[in-house]
């Protein structure tokens, strides 16, 4: 028994340390704070010794995530077929079998629908992109804009929970907690995973917080929400009537009789919070000074535009985005809602797009002017696309597109991948003709830019190594630079 | 003190220690090793000396002046001291051994050694009387022991070559800082294993097995069994075989006990081997994907000792701090990228403190930072550096010609640095920068393009500058969530973007950029109120209108119940809804609205007095999308008892018409006739009852949703 | 001379023999036995069985290491050679294999990316296999049994069956046990633990002037009445239950489970016997004396999430809520993960593909739908349901507490009975797990056969059969992970670390011989979960004080011989309970539908999708925002944040466990939420009403609190500050006014000293913010 046990002891003695060190970390805004948070020896931290596998293109990940599914016919994938075919029958030979969401099953027929957007060519690359995105469409170069992703979910939870988790199902850790796990953040002041939430004009679909959410990793992964308002961070401000040399004191008081506690029962995890106050009290005075808009130049301002300045917004959230990854913090999740067309997609697109198109080039001149670009990886997609044929009723300038997870449009830019057009669809903009690329190699390639080797990089949980990627994907080496 | 006491004293010690040493010397494999007594065993090289001089002194004395011996005590002194001093010793390297860090084999030698050494010094202190050949015989014994024995210890301490002609240093590039693919695979990686796995056994000193392994000619010479990179026939080459065998397997090298290959090793000369033991080819004479040349690569000889630290570069824990982290680029790499944050905590030392490291360091970030001249006079050490941002630093455009003396220093990027366009260039003259980020007001950006134009070599990123452009100002924002004038209500006008103008009005009109007041503190309402206001700033186009009414509410009833209930799917929190002071918003099933289709809304308020009433105000949802419409008309009553109720007043208010796409909240308003006073009131709000044959649904009926009632 | 000699030669003697004795010694620990579970198997399971294991699918070379007869067998690939040669580690492929260094040979394969064995571990392999390499059936997969109590030297200082187990291990180790906590210590303890809320004021002096020797068995008996225990003990039936009251995905609309909840509280109550209390929530419906008492409790399985995303694939959703019905019995009950075995055989526990469907099959046959319909017709339950009208509340469940008319709904369990023809839906095995890809292999409903047979002629082929069955005596797991959940909650941690999985990639138990005497202890005692409860409480283990030295930080950092009572920070809800009941402004209203309390802004609105009742969140007021902790009302799509910055589950999936981290949140929740702002307040303003000295009312203040007297130090220390702030008060009537304006509790009516009232309260708010206030120890 007794080797046994000392084997069980040796574990134990170990596990203390690592659990002290995540103390002075802490839940969330853990990686945050204190060095050598990510320096336990414990097997969970390990990585943070073996990390990045390789010479990494991408520091920082920003994910503009566009939740609801933008409609890659009416922005990207430009198909005059359909305008040609506008009202007709979708050929079975195309449809072969997808399978339909509940809510065009019902439908008998399935009456394409063209673009009532104008297409045109922009850049070297000669990328495609609609009117409604002048200002994405300007930056073309930059883009790497992959038009043959798919994926196997066809309704949002489950698809926003696989892109964002790897698994459709379950409490998996999300994308940006991987990378927290993995790499740690840059600024020990700030989290390593931020999530930012915006909400457009169109049809929402929700977030959940499941989305950023550590899975079973430890809790000092898991995402945590940030916004530009007064409150950055829940629970951040001081009640009105204390001010910070009243704040002062009163730590000073909880630390001395909290040390006078230690003295008397010696429990190391009284330090730890003892730490936990001073941390939060830098973090009141750090938080603030990264998240306040205010003193950004007018011509940022312009850039992003107005709204940049309004609390909560897209703009906003673009810029805070920009500001906290050039401060270190390794994956900047954005959400924004309201891209779920079903019906009268032409008038719910362009007010989308009034929200989306200026700030999401915006982020990527400013991150190239301040030559952060190359270091920053920048993604723009959402969970599937949208269908070629109409749900609803037709007409000549009103339709409204179905879930379709068989071939849709994302773009990265920056970090290291090389901007041009990777994958084709077929003229019905239905299936893939070439190069598909599937949500795992989608991650394989994000983690594969980061320096990380998406197969060695695993967590074991309940007796299973567990990886972002499941047991699939592909780095796609043909998208990086 | 007197000298018989000391021996005393002294023999006591000798006899106490010797049996000790012979039991730990026993036991020594089953006990544990101990900081302290490691402590006290570093001694044993100090002490050590002694015992041997004079031990070779007594074995001089026993040999030649037994003629004229010592003074009875003075001789047994030496003798005792000596004794005492030996096993001291062979105790103290007792301790020492326990600090495994030693060939066993010699170590097992010099431990028993130095045992016997003390042994026979104890003994030697005891043979005064017996015959004098014996004596020397003895003595010469105890001489032979002492040098040969502490040899063996001089091997441990100074290694195989302690006291052997030195021999030219095997060529390893074991240290190599930048990785240097023009060193021959050997050179690169099988040397150095070779040197720190085998060559202390198989080497100038021990040749065990007839084998050498510190240079090309002796491994190609091979060993007892002949040639070990080929092997015979199909079989697998000597080298590889042993290696490959189980540890337990005492042909397996390196034996049991010595430090192991690691998997990476083995994969090595596995390779290196099986690709015919090449010691002329150079790493980058092999394919780029060939595996033995990126193994090769990669290789990092692991420092003495531990295997843990891959590469002998330092550690940069102590340089981390929360405010700036240091970091190599990727696991292996020697190359080290630094990043500075958050300017309001930066210090001059943080920065000083790299210089240890400052050979290794290829980035730099210090964006934000409050640096000055003598900050870059530090940076400008860093004479490898490739990367610099220093964007936003105040800094002068002048102050950045020093950085032209770092050769490498390919990227540099100062946006928010005041910069024109001969200040850039001369800035650009002679420098090795390639890309350049620079941000510029905008009358100067055309000159810039030129600038970049004519200076094809560096890249110039010009910062997208939008002063010209004319946009539309965001509204501004009323702060004040409630509507409700209970007594008095302070509201609040926001605007985030600075020097911008507010405008408001309270009088229904719509404010203009000249004549409306300007909004500077907040304002207080005490009665109903419009309240509209929008943003003008200079440059820009004055922003959309934004409004909001305020209801004043004097009276609050003291009870309140439906006489007829609303649609079970808004029922809110009961009647209560309309008294709680809190509005619905336009997601109307969030529970803060009453509904009505089928039923007409009936409910009654109460006071505990008779109480007179001005006018009610009702605030409802309107959205014919959704198949709610406005309400028809509001009948008041008015009772005593709660049962008998009197009509006061009737208000009936205008439908839609098809044009209309209304989707708001709207106020509906009834008076009470001046005079009325009662203890109750029974309001009727009818909705309509047949939809218009315009609206999809035609002919049924519509709903009317009520949120809150106002009473003055 | 002689003397000399003499004395050398004692020396030598006496060293030789304890060199002898010690080196015997040495022997016999060497010598003890290699066990198959305790060293053998976790490294297999670990190491070797992702190919050589019980996944059919997945094994390499025909070699199954976790069964003998396969081990033992010829090596198919490799004639001649055998895997495992009992009593022969040479002729022992495996050894080879694990101390091979060829890339070529090695294992486990590089490929792998598995760390290969230690040399202790390959001398343990190469011991056993010595030994003669005898398998042994997985410890938690027998029956416990009572072992007769171990000798211990110290044999005073047991006060129960516990203790001796505990102290034979700790004097093996040679460690010695705290003294005993003082009896504030104890109070507080006892009272965490039990009610999970802070004794009051008057309560506290009660028990410290409490004169009896046996007073603190009459402090458990006491607080194992009070009506708290219920509300405590539920805690962590929510969890693994997973309990929410919304939906769930993307709508996330509001549901109504909360009877049930008011179901659990009161079964803990009355003291429900744990095997009826699993029998009601497994099968309640399908008792022959079934109720809608009993029925109401199936709603256990109901608890999960639902979609009302329009659009959705009826049966893909269906089925899910069946594997998450299966998981949750897995986890929660039997204390073992079978959802690998969802798409293939589990790689490391003895469950097949074919076993999970059979489990599978007991919850398909349910009438629930995938999909009832979207956000904009949906209904508070989701058939079956159970509907209770006032009457049937006031009568027969009177433990619900309901106030107003409306008729109650509730999502339960019911099956289609034989009568209705072609409904009895028929189980098939789903090839990977995947709702569209049936094969033609039916299943009956069958429970896990590897932990104990399932007699079809004892249990019924539906849920009442698997009750019958989870509740067995013979069954090796039920009372086994109910025990140990409850020493969990106790103790900070069970003695089988995961608590959920007792399989063969789980932890082995610290202590295993105590657990299994609990064990059947507790079945003997009709599985009496307050009897159990005084059980651990009354054992002088518990009863330990929580110093640390520095030599068990050392040697026994985390508490594995119990050389100690463990510093627990409480759960989430706790930690809220003990500020609203320490602040008196606890609303102890038991059950009940769930409250909005303060919350910060935009939490709900920030992530909705603008439809359904949840989309904003709309705080109550009154007595409401005072309730408990278990009642805060939780949406599943943004749980509130004060609970989840504490570790709260977020209830997404059944959760055994909580992580307890110290967070720099927490100390800005603890610092700035409005509640412990409040409460703050109240307190001192109710302290100020008193007419006593400034010092006295701090001391009752801190004793109400952290409930024992402060040390001079702390007296000094805050009396110093809190006269300070008086003064400052005296001179700031403005600050003064908006200090007490925090939160909607209304003010004492009577006169009282405002600034001293400002003064104590940030005093308090410096109490709420001590470590010690919001641990157990």
């Amino acid at each position: 028994m007794n080797e046994f046990l000392e084997h069980g002891l040796n574990q134990n003695r170990r596990k203390f340390l690592s659990k002290l060190s995540l103390g002075i970390g802490g839940l969330a805004l853990g990686s945050l704070m204190v060095p050598g948070i990510f320096d336990a020896s414990n097997e969970e931290d390990l990585f943070a010794n073996v990390l990045p596998h390789f010479a990494p293109k991408a520091k920082r990940v920003i994910y503009l995530f566009q939740n609801g599914a933008p409609s890659q016919l009416d922005l990207y994938d430009y198909k005059p077929m359909l305008q040609k075919m506008h009202g007709e029958e979708l050929p079975a030979s195309i449809r072969n079998g997808q399978r339909l969401t509940g809510m065009t099953a019902g439908q008998a027929k399935f009456p394409l629908a063209g673009t009532k957007f104008n297409f045109a060519q922009h850049g070297a690359n000669g990328g495609w992109f609609s009117e409604s995105i002048p200002h994405i469409a300007s930056m073309s170069d930059e883009l790497c804009i992959i038009r043959s992703m798919y994926t196997e979910a066809i309704n949002h939870d489950p698809a926003l929970t696989f892109f964002q988790t790897g698994a459709q199902v379950g409490n998996r850790p999300s994308m940006g907690s991987w990378v927290s796990y993995g790499l740690g953040s840059e600024n020990k002041n700030l989290p390593a995973f931020c999530v930012l939430l915006s909400t457009g004009k169109g049809n929402g679909q929700g977030v959940y917080s499941k989305l950023w959410n550590n899975g079973f990793l430890d809790s000092i992964h898991q995402g945590v929400q940030f916004s530009s308002g007064e409150e950055p961070v829940k629970y951040l401000t001081d009640p009105a009537f204390i001010d910070r040399g009243d704040k002062r004191k009163i730590l000073d008081e909880i630390a001395s009789l909290n040390q006078e506690a230690y003295n008397n029962i010696g429990d190391p995890e009284i330090v730890t919070k003892i730490q936990q106050y001073e941390l939060a009290y830098r973090m009141q005075m750090a938080v603030p000074e990264i998240t306040s808009l205010q003193n950004e130049p007018e011509s940022i301002v312009k850039m992003y535009g107005p709204e940049c300045l309004a609390p909560g917004t897209y703009a906003a959230n673009c810029l805070l985005a920009r500001k906290l990854s050039e401060n270190g913090v390794r994956f900047v999740q954005l959400y924004h809602q309201g891209w779920d067309s079903h019906g009268n997609l032409p008038a719910e697109i362009v007010g989308q797009c009034k929200d989306v198109d200026r700030p999401s080039a915006a982020l990527i001149k400013d991150l190239k002017q301040r030559g952060l670009l190359d270091e920053t990886l920048v993604i723009w997609g959402g969970e599937f696309g949208r269908t070629n044929y109409c749900q609803g009723a037709l007409s000549k300038d009103n339709y409204g597109r179905d879930h379709h997870p068989r071939a849709f449009t994302i773009w990265m830019a920056g970090g290291g991948v090389k901007p041009g057009v990777y994958g084709e669809t077929d003229d019905f903009g239905y299936n893939i003709n070439s190069l598909p690329v599937h949500v795992h190699d989608f991650h394989a390639t994000v983690m594969h830019l980061m320096g990380i080797d998406h197969e060695k990089f695993t967590f074991k949980h309940q007796g299973r190594r567990f990886r972002l990627t499941d047991v699939a994907g592909k780095v796609v080496n043909e998208i990086i630079s | 003190m007197d000298i018989k006491k000391v021996n005393q004293w002294g023999e006591w010690f000798v006899w106490f220690l010797n049996p000790l040493l012979l039991l730990l010397a026993i036991y020594s494999e089953a006990s544990q090793s101990n900081n302290v007594l490691l402590w006290f065993g570093k001694m044993h090289p100090l002490v050590l000396h002694f015992p041997i001089v004079l031990g070779i002194a007594i074995v001089i004395y026993f040999l030649f002046f037994q003629n004229k011996p010592l003074e009875e005590n003075t001789e047994k002194l030496v003798l005792v001291g000596n004794a005492f001093m030996a096993s001291m010793v062979a105790l103290l390297g007792l301790f020492l051994s326990k600090q495994d860090a030693y060939d066993t084999d010699i170590l097992n030698l010099h431990k028993w050694g130095g045992l016997s050494i003390a042994l026979i010094s104890w003994l030697l202190i005891y043979i005064k009387n017996i015959s004098t050949s014996f004596k020397k015989l003895i003595a010469l014994c105890y001489l032979l022991a002492l040098l040969f024995f502490t040899h063996q210890g001089a091997l441990l301490t100074h290694g195989e070559n302690a006291l052997s002609i030195p021999t030219p240093e095997v060529k390893v590039a074991e240290d190599v800082k930048i990785i240097d693919s023009s060193l021959t695979v050997y050179e690169k990686a099988i040397a150095p294993i070779l040197a720190q796995k085998c060559v202390s056994c198989h080497g100038p000193e021990k040749v065990k097995g007839q084998l050498q392994l510190q240079s090309p000619e002796f491994i190609i010479k091979g060993g007892k069994n002949g040639n070990i990179l080929n092997g015979i026939q199909n079989e697998e080459a000597m080298l590889l075989q042993r290696i490959h065998l189980p540890n337990s397997d005492e042909k397996h090298m390196p034996p049991d006990g010595k430090l192991q290959l690691t998997l990476e090793e083995l994969t090595l000369l596995n390779k290196w081997v099986k690709a015919g033991g090449n010691f002329t080819k150079k790493i980058s004479e092999l394919a780029k994907t060939d595996s033995l040349a990126i193994l090769a690569m990669a290789y990092k000889a692991p420092t003495k000792g531990s295997g843990e630290n891959k590469n002998n570069a330092p550690d940069l824990k102590q340089y981390n701090s929360s405010y700036l982290t240091v970091n190599y680029l990727f696991n292996g790499s020697n190359d080290i990228e630094v990043n500075f944050f958050q300017g309001s905590f930066y210090k001059t030392e943080q920065l000083k403190n790299l210089e240890k490291i400052k050979d290794n360091i290829v980035s730099l970030n210090m964006q934000g930072m409050p640096i000055t001249k003598e900050d870059l006079a530090i940076i400008v050490q860093f004479t490898r550096l490739k990367k610099l941002n220093l964007n936003y630093t105040n800094l002068q455009i002048t102050d950045l010609q020093v950085l032209k003396n770092i050769s490498g220093l390919t990227n540099l990027s100062i946006c928010g640095i005041e910069v024109n366009q001969s200040s850039l260039k001369t800035l650009l003259e002679k420098a090795p920068f390639t890309e350049v980020h620079v941000w510029t007001n905008h009358s100067s950006e055309k000159e810039f393009q030129q600038l970049s134009a004519s200076n094809k070599k560096v890249k110039i990123i010009i910062g997208d500058n939008l002063d010209a452009e004319i946009i539309k100002l965001t509204s501004p924002i009323i702060d004040q969530d409630s509507s409700i004038i209970a007594g008095s209500l302070d509201v609040v006008i926001k605007h985030f973007l600075k020097g911008t103008v507010v405008r408001y009005t309270t009088d229904g009109t719509d404010p203009d950029s000249l004549s409306s007041p300007i909004y500077t503190k907040k304002l207080r309402f005490t009665k109903n109120t419009i309240l509209k206001t929008k943003a003008f700033k200079p440059g820009w186009i004055s922003s959309d209108m934004v409004q909001k009414t305020f209801y004043k509410s004097a009276i609050h009833p003291d009870t309140i119940y439906f006489a007829t209930n609303p649609d079970k799917k808004y029922a809110g929190i009961g009647a209560k809804t309309l008294i709680d002071y809190e509005l619905g918003e336009k997601n109307f099933s969030n529970g803060k609205w009453l509904a009505y289709k089928d039923a007409t809304m009936k409910f009654v308020i109460g006071f505990k007095q008779t109480r007179p009433l001005q006018t009610a105000y009702f605030n409802a949802f309107i959205d014919n999308g959704s198949y709610i419409f406005p309400i028809v008309s509001i009948m008041i009553e008015g009772s005593n008892d709660g049962k008998e109720f009197k009509k006061l007043n009737e208000a009936k208010f205008p439908s839609l018409k098809e044009t209309d796409v209304v989707r708001e909240n709207k106020s509906f308003s009834c008076s009470i006739p001046a005079g009325a006073s009662y203890k109750y009131y029974r309001f009727t709000l009818l909705n309509i009852k047949k939809l218009p044959t315009w609206h999809p649904g035609k002919g049924t009926p519509g709903w009317i949703f009520v949120d809150e009632l106002f009473l003055n | 001379m002689k003397k000399y000699i003499i004395f050398g030669i004692l020396l030598l003697v006496a060293g030789l023999l304890y060199g002898v004795i010690d080196l015997a010694k040495a022997k016999k620990e060497k010598e003890t036995l290699v066990s198959y579970n305790r060293d053998i198997r976790p490294v297999l399971s670990d190491k070797c069985f992702s190919c050589h294991g019980p996944d059919v699918s997945k094994i390499k070379a025909g070699l199954r290491l976790d069964l003998p007869e396969s081990a033992f067998a010829e090596l198919e690939k490799n004639k001649g050679h055998f895997a495992i040669v009992p009593g022969n580690p040479e002729k022992s492929e495996l050894i080879k294999r694990i101390s091979s260094n060829d890339p070529a040979l090695m294992m486990p394969v590089p490929e792998s990316h598995l760390a290969r064995l230690t040399t202790d571990e390959i001398k343990l392999f190469t011991k056993w296999i010595e030994q003669g390499a005898k398998y042994e059936k997985h410890w938690a997969f027998v029956a416990p049994v009572k072992e007769a109590l171990p000798e211990v030297d110290n044999s005073k200082w047991v006060k129960n069956e516990i203790d001796p187990f505990i102290l034979e291990k700790m004097e093996a180790k040679g460690f010695e046990p705290n003294e005993t906590a003082s009896r504030e210590a104890l109070i507080k303890r006892a009272y965490a633990d039990i009610t999970g809320l802070a004794p009051t004021y008057e309560e506290l002096n009660q028990w410290r002037n409490n004169t009896s020797d046996n007073w603190y068995a009459q402090l458990l008996d006491k607080l194992l009445q009070k009506p708290a225990y219920g509300e405590k003990m539920a805690l962590l039936w929510m969890d693994l239950a997973r309990y929410a009251d919304s939906y769930g995905f993307q709508d996330d609309n509001i549901r109504s489970q909360w009877p049930w909840r008011d179901w659990v509280i009161n079964a803990f109550n009355t003291n429900m016997h744990y095997d009826q209390f699993l029998t009601q929530q497994i099968a309640g419906d399908l008792l022959p004396t079934a109720s809608k008492s009993s029925i109401l409790a199936t709603a256990f399985f109901r608890n999960h999430k639902y979609t009302e995303e329009g659009g959705v694939i009826e049966e893909e959703y269906r089925v899910s809520y069946n594997i998450d019905k299966t998981r949750t019995y897995g986890k929660a009950i039997l204390g073992v993960t079978i959802e690998c075995a969802q798409c293939h055989d589990h790689k490391y526990d003895p469950f097949s593909n074919k076993d999970y469907y059979q489990l599978y099959a007991f919850f398909n046959m349910s009438k629930e739908k995938g999909f009832e319909g979207d956000v904009s017709i949906s209904t508070p339950a989701k058939n079956p349901k159970l509907f209770i009208t006032k009457e049937e509340q006031s009568k027969l469940l009177s433990f619900i507490n309901h106030v107003d008319t409306n008729k109650l709904e509730v999502s339960v369990m019911g099956d289609w009975k034989k009568g209705d023809t072609g409904k009895v839906r028929p189980t098939y095995i789903l090839s990977r797990g995947s709702y569209d890809a049936p094969t033609t292999i039916e299943v009956k409903p069958t429970a896990l056969e590897s932990i104990m047979p399932y007699d079809t002629l004892k249990y019924e082929r539906n849920r009442l059969g698997l009750a019958k069955w989870t509740v067995e005596k013979k069954n090796p797991l039920t009372a086994r992970v109910f025990v140990n959940f409850i020493w969990q909650e106790i103790f900070g941690k069970g003695f089988v670390k995961t608590s959920s999985d007792y399989g063969l990639q789980g932890e082995l138990p610290s202590h295993p011989a105590l657990l299994d005497w609990l064990a059947v202890d507790f079945m003997e005692h009709n599985w009496d979960v307050k009897y159990l409860i005084k059980k651990i409480l009354s054992s002088n283990t518990y009863q330990q004080s929580s110093v640390v030295t520095k030599k068990q930080i050392e040697q026994d950092p985390d508490n594995v011989y119990y050389t100690r009572s463990p510093r627990i920070r409480f759960k989430a809800e706790i930690v809220r309970d003990w500020v609203l009941g320490t602040s008196g402004i606890l609303n102890p209203m038991i059950g009940g539908p769930s409250v909005k309390p303060y919350q910060p802004k935009g939490v709900w609105e920030s992530t909705t999708s603008g439809r359904g009742v949840l989309a904003s969140y709309k705080q109550d007021h009154g007595p409401a925002i005072y309730r408990r902790g278990l009642y805060t009302f939780i949406k599943l799509t943004a749980p509130p944040p004060s609970m989840m910055i504490f570790d709260a589950s977020n209830r997404d999936q059944c959760e055994a466990k909580r992580a307890s981290t110290n967070t720099p949140l927490q100390a800005l929740t603890m610092l700035n939420d409005p509640t412990v702002l409040e409460a703050s307040r109240v307190l001192a303003e109710n302290i100020s009403l008193g007419n006593k000295t400034l010092e006295d009312k701090l001391e009752q203040a801190f004793e109400t609190i952290v409930i024992r007297k402060p040390s001079r130090f702390e007296r000094n220390k805050l009396m110093d500050y809190c006269a300070k702030q008086v003064a400052f008060f005296n001179s700031n009537a403005a600050l003064l006014k908006n200090t007490l304006a925090v939160g909607e509790y209304k003010h004492p009516s009577k006169k009282y000293n405002e600034a001293e009232a400002a003064a104590l309260m940030k005093t308090i708010l410096i109490l709420y913010n001590l470590e010690e206030t919001i641990t157990k120890s």
